[in-house]
């Protein structure tokens, strides 16, 4: 088990736990054989905390997110998001859980192709059932916010790649969730563009924004307040990045990748 | 050619590996494949094969016409006909004939058959010679000239057991001792469907101008004239005629035609060719299908023609590829197809036999039937395998090898998919909405209250000679002995016989209302008029509304008397009583004596069945106040009516050996029979839009399941952005909405366009039923919902962890 408090980006100090998980446990049965994709998972997320998520692949980050998200359901174990426990709820129930309190960020940005980049992004809100006016205003917000706001009637395909991950991310937070979970967001991009976006998720959560993001870019993962290690479905260590000398040690470690890179 | 053939073979073997695309790939072709040829094979045996005499399309038939009086055709006067011989130049011959029923006996019981009366030159405008004997020698139809007589196959097979020492001997022929000088060639049935041929011995001297029976004219044309040469000569020829006689010919023209369009005429011509282009819309809605499927399965196949493109293969050898998938589905298509089109056209062949359609309509799998079947299954094939071929072969190879085109879930063919089904469902729409008119239509005939019994009525007609029967005493005599005899038979409730049956047709006359005055002679109203004995309205139990029946006391010598039905009762004596009052026959110059009008019957149908045109107005006189030399007999049977038919044949037999009986059906079958082509087309039409609409909903199924399955990582997407399922349903059944309105509107104009060319075929419903537009489209998009809606239940299914493949 792991736990952290701290500060968030502004420095400001974190509040109440947001994510609580208590020996949640996945395990996948396919033709008689169980894969134990996760297992023992204490799992704590302060409101307004950036953390990252790194391991190997088929470690099951993925599914710990995917849990995070309520895209699935724990096989064990307790989960409680913002004080609520959310392991037993109805898909229906996740439903609308996943539209008003998780924004989700996809590593293949998973727009959809036959709407503009304003439908795209109005889509939450309009499973939310708001009016349009402030499904608008709403919508204009979170473009401006990441910088796309005069490609609104552009459709994904005249995107690229990085804008899309851009409207990805407006659509994310659109609906002001409690939490942005990002699975790889920068896994399709260029550096530059890798860049551009992590720059946006900082800003992000500079802007009080509680975010988990999966990633195995050591470079990006030391964007996150604390990075939690994956192996074999196991949390092995939990490392604070949260004090001056590791944001110092972050940033300097995430200029010379890009250097390297270059 | 190489190349393609090892397409094919590379087509064959993996359309073997999804048999259940596959499957249902050939099905929808064969479907449509079968249909097209079933309607075809009515086309080209009814149309376009023509007549089978050489040069056969030379051949044609002239008639007169007077457009003044909107007179479209007229049969041709002895005089005009010989007129027309004489002076024209563009014909090799004209020949000319009318047909009626020829009574052989003299050998064995007597026969009537179908018959033509012909002039001698009539089989070397055909081009035809008998099998045995000669043909008719010029002199033959001359008045007075020794009567000789040419059978037909059939007739010398069963009659004479093909006793070629038939050819000599005599036999009676509607009652004069006859010389048999010749057989007609086996399937020789002209000029429609006829047995027996004798001369036309008519003499002009002997007939006054304009009047006569009339005649069929017919005649080859000469090499390098054209149809519209020969009208042009034949119309100077009728204008010289009309200056000449303008009192018999003035305004009179001539219409020259192919002679096989005389017996298939403008309307049937249309109505099967719009019948063919509705059947090739089940084929198209086949192909669209098929095409759907390739699309569906070129878009899983995206990976492996890339790695085609990859290695060399160029765009056209992957188009070749594709087109191969069409054209092996359409061949497999095809067999299955002549198979369903054999069978169809033996069980049309069935239907229409009672109809007899004339000797050269020769409905099956001909030869130029099954080049048509080539045709259309190469066309098939390529219109199914065209449109996956350019889609799949253009996909750009690097992305589709990178796996996915960065991470939008745009599903490129889905735009195209759900234009074929928008398609299919407007061409199900105007099939449909002609197949429920037809439903309606069929539906009105078999639900006509006719009023009178139509089941247990047996019916025969009867003919007699003037050659035997001279006068009209004879005659009576005649009919009041086999009437006696006939009640008399066991099993016959009443007997009656008349000059024609309820519901099947009847002569019209016209006549004069006492009392009224008419300017001009066609002023003078018409009606339907039958002659009949008393018990004529208890045979078919009909009650007499007001008055009486007939009885016996209504004799030659008695009151001239007549009853009327109600139609006639309402229409010339309205808000009057008709009883009492006095009618006569004919017009200004009539000599009839006047009818006392003793009775009003219920109206029954005298005009047939089929007439849509609402003329029910109706006169009876008695048989014994008439003079009549054919008659039908109507016998009521406590059962069976066609176990009465020996019985009968046996009674009239007693009477005179030689009278046959023909035309010997229960009342039912004739009135049925008159009202064939309604049901059979009906039918058929039927059958192509109830497969239209299988294809048009097993295609939105599908196209449905394939966009879902498609979308299957977009459903993820908006499941973690929050969607419900009721929220995917409603995607899911909304683009099928969409595209159901787009195609229910589209087929609605589709089958207002139809349903103008079915009008014939329609019995008592209007081309613009709206109750069957709505009920139709209505019953379309409930169909197509329900195919939506089982993809849209299976979508929200979709666990989106799954579909965001995750791991």
């Amino acid at each position: 088990m792991s736990e952290a408090n701290g500060v968030n980006g502004n420095g400001t100090a974190y509040g109440m736990p947001l994510i609580q998980m208590e020996d949640v446990r996945k395990v996948f049965l396919t033709e008689e054989v169980e894969t134990h994709a996760l297992q023992n998972i204490y799992l704590t997320i302060q409101e307004g905390e950036f953390v990252s998520v790194a391991g190997p692949s088929g470690c099951g980050k993925s599914t710990l997110l995917s849990l995070l998200g309520l895209l699935d359901s724990p096989t064990g174990g307790a989960y409680q998001l913002d004080g609520t426990p959310v392991e037993t709820l109805s898909a229906s129930q996740r439903a609308t859980i996943r539209n008003r309190h998780i924004g989700f960020i996809f590593q293949a940005f998973n727009l959809i192709g036959d709407l503009t980049v304003y439908e795209n992004v109005e889509l939450p809100l309009t499973y939310r059932g708001l009016p349009a006016a402030e499904r608008k205003e709403k919508v204009q917000r979170a473009l401006e916010r990441v910088g796309m706001s005069h490609r609104t009637g552009h459709y994904p395909s005249q995107l690229s790649g990085g804008q899309q991950q851009r409207v990805a991310v407006a659509r994310a937070v659109v609906g002001d969730p409690l939490i942005l979970l990002a699975d790889e967001p920068t896994g399709n991009l260029d550096s530059s563009n890798g860049q551009a976006v992590m720059e946006l998720m900082g800003e992000l959560h500079a802007e009080g924004a509680t975010i988990c993001m999966v990633t195995h870019d050591p470079r990006y993962a030391h964007f996150a307040d604390r990075q939690i290690h994956i192996f074999d479905g196991q949390v092995v260590d939990s490392e604070d990045l949260s004090d001056e000398v590791a944001r110092d040690l972050r940033e300097s470690g995430y200029e010379a990748g890009v250097g390297r890179e270059e | 050619m190489g190349g393609f053939l090892t397409e094919i073979r590379y087509a064959a073997r993996a359309l073997r590996k999804s048999p259940g695309l596959s499957g249902i790939a050939v099905l929808a072709l064969a479907l449509g494949i079968g249909l097209t040829t079933i309607m075809f094979s009515i086309v080209h045996g009814a149309i376009l094969k023509g007549l089978p005499f050489e040069d056969a399309h030379r051949l044609m038939h002239l008639e007169r016409n007077n457009l003044a009086e909107d007179i479209e055709s007229m049969e041709v006067t002895i005089h005009d006909y010989l007129e027309w011989r004489e002076q024209q130049q563009s014909f090799e011959s004209l020949a000319a004939f009318y047909d009626g029923t020829i009574n052989l006996s003299g050998t064995e019981r007597a026969e009537r058959y179908e018959g033509a009366f012909m002039t001698a030159n009539a089989f070397v405008s055909l081009g035809v010679q008998p099998v045995l004997g000669r043909g008719f020698r010029e002199d033959e139809d001359e008045p007075g000239a020794p009567p000789v007589l040419i059978l037909g196959y059939h007739v010398w097979q069963d009659r004479f057991s093909a006793d070629e020492d038939v050819v000599g001997s005599t036999v009676q022929v509607n009652g004069e001792q006859t010389t048999i000088i010749g057989v007609m060639p086996e399937g020789f049935r002209f000029p429609f469907l006829q047995d027996i041929w004798v001369p036309l011995r008519m003499d002009p001297l002997e007939i006054e101008r304009g009047t006569g029976t009339t005649l069929e004219v017919y005649g080859r044309l000469r090499d390098g004239v054209s149809r519209d040469q020969a009208t042009a000569e034949m119309q100077s020829i009728a204008q010289r005629l009309a200056t000449a006689y303008p009192e018999t010919n003035e305004g009179v023209g001539v219409n020259v035609k192919p002679y096989a369009e005389e017996y298939v005429g403008e309307e049937p011509r249309g109505l099967l060719f719009t019948m063919l282009g509705a059947v090739s819309l089940v084929l198209l809605i086949a192909c669209a299908n098929v095409a759907n499927l390739l699309l569906a399965r070129a878009s899983t196949r995206s990976r492996e023609l890339a790695i085609r493109s990859a290695i060399g293969a160029s765009r056209l050898r992957v188009v070749l590829q594709l087109l191969g998938d069409g054209l092996v589905l359409s061949t497999a298509g095809a067999v299955l197809g002549i198979g369903i089109a054999w069978f169809g056209i033996r069980a049309f062949n069935d239907a229409i036999a009672s109809a007899e359609p004339p000797f050269w309509i020769d409905i099956g799998l001909q030869p130029t039937v099954l080049l048509f079947v080539l045709g259309i299954t190469v066309l098939a094939g390529v219109l199914s395998g065209i449109l996956p071929a350019i889609q799949a072969s253009g996909a750009r190879v690097n992305e589709v090898l990178k796996d996915e085109s960065w991470g939008s879930s745009g599903f490129r063919v889905g735009k195209l998919s759900r234009g074929l089904v928008v398609a299919e469902i407007a061409l199900s729409v105007g099939l449909l909405v002609g197949a429920g008119l037809m439903i309606k239509s069929v539906a009105n005939l078999n639900n006509i209250e006719y009023g009178f019994d139509t089941e247990e009525i047996f019916t025969a007609r009867m003919g007699l000679f003037e050659s035997e029967y001279p006068d009209r005493e004879s005659r009576q005599i005649f009919f009041n002995e086999a009437l006696r005899r006939l009640d008399g038979l066991a099993g016959v409730e009443t007997a009656t016989l008349a000059t024609s049956l309820p519901g099947v047709w009847s002569g019209g006359t016209w006549f004069a209302v006492e009392g009224q005055s008419y300017d001009r002679d066609q002023d003078y109203p018409g009606a339907n008029w039958v002659a009949i004995t008393p018990d004529y309205f208890s045979t078919f139990s009909v009650d007499v509304v007001r008055g009486r029946a007939f009885t016996t006391a209504d004799g030659a010598d008695g009151m001239q008397v007549a009853i009327v039905n109600e139609s006639f009762a309402d229409r010339y004596f309205e808000g009057e009583d008709a009883l009492g009052r006095r009618i006569r026959q004919g017009r200004s110059d009539s000599v009839e004596p006047w009818l006392t009008i003793v009775g009003i019957v219920p109206d029954m149908y005298l005009e047939g069945v089929e007439d849509q045109e609402d003329d029910p107005e109706g006169m009876y006189v008695p048989l014994a106040q008439a003079d009549v030399s054919f008659l039908y007999m109507a016998l009521r049977a406590g059962g069976s009516p066609m176990t009465l038919a020996n019985p009968a044949r046996d009674a009239v037999a007693s009477v005179d050996r030689d009278v046959p009986l023909y035309w010997v059906q229960s009342l039912q079958s004739a009135i049925d029979e008159t009202t064939w082509y309604f049901r059979v087309f009906g039918t058929l039409f039927m059958i192509f839009g109830i497969v239209a609409l299988f294809l048009a909903s097993v295609g939105l199924y599908g196209v449905m399941s394939a966009a879902v399955s498609n979308r299957t990582m977009e459903m993820g997407i908006r499941m973690a952005l929050g969607a419900k399922a009721r929220d995917v349903r409603r995607l899911v059944l909304r683009q099928g909405m969409i595209q159901i309105a787009i195609g229910v509107i589209l087929g609605v104009a589709l089958a207002g366009l139809l349903a103008r060319g079915l009008e014939i075929l329609l019995y008592r419903v209007e081309a613009w039923d709206p109750m069957t537009f709505i009920s139709i489209s209505l019953v379309l998009t409930a169909v197509g919902l329900l195919a939506s809606y089982i993809p849209a239940l299976r979508a929200t299914r979709v666990e989106p962890i799954a579909a965001l493949r995750y791991e």
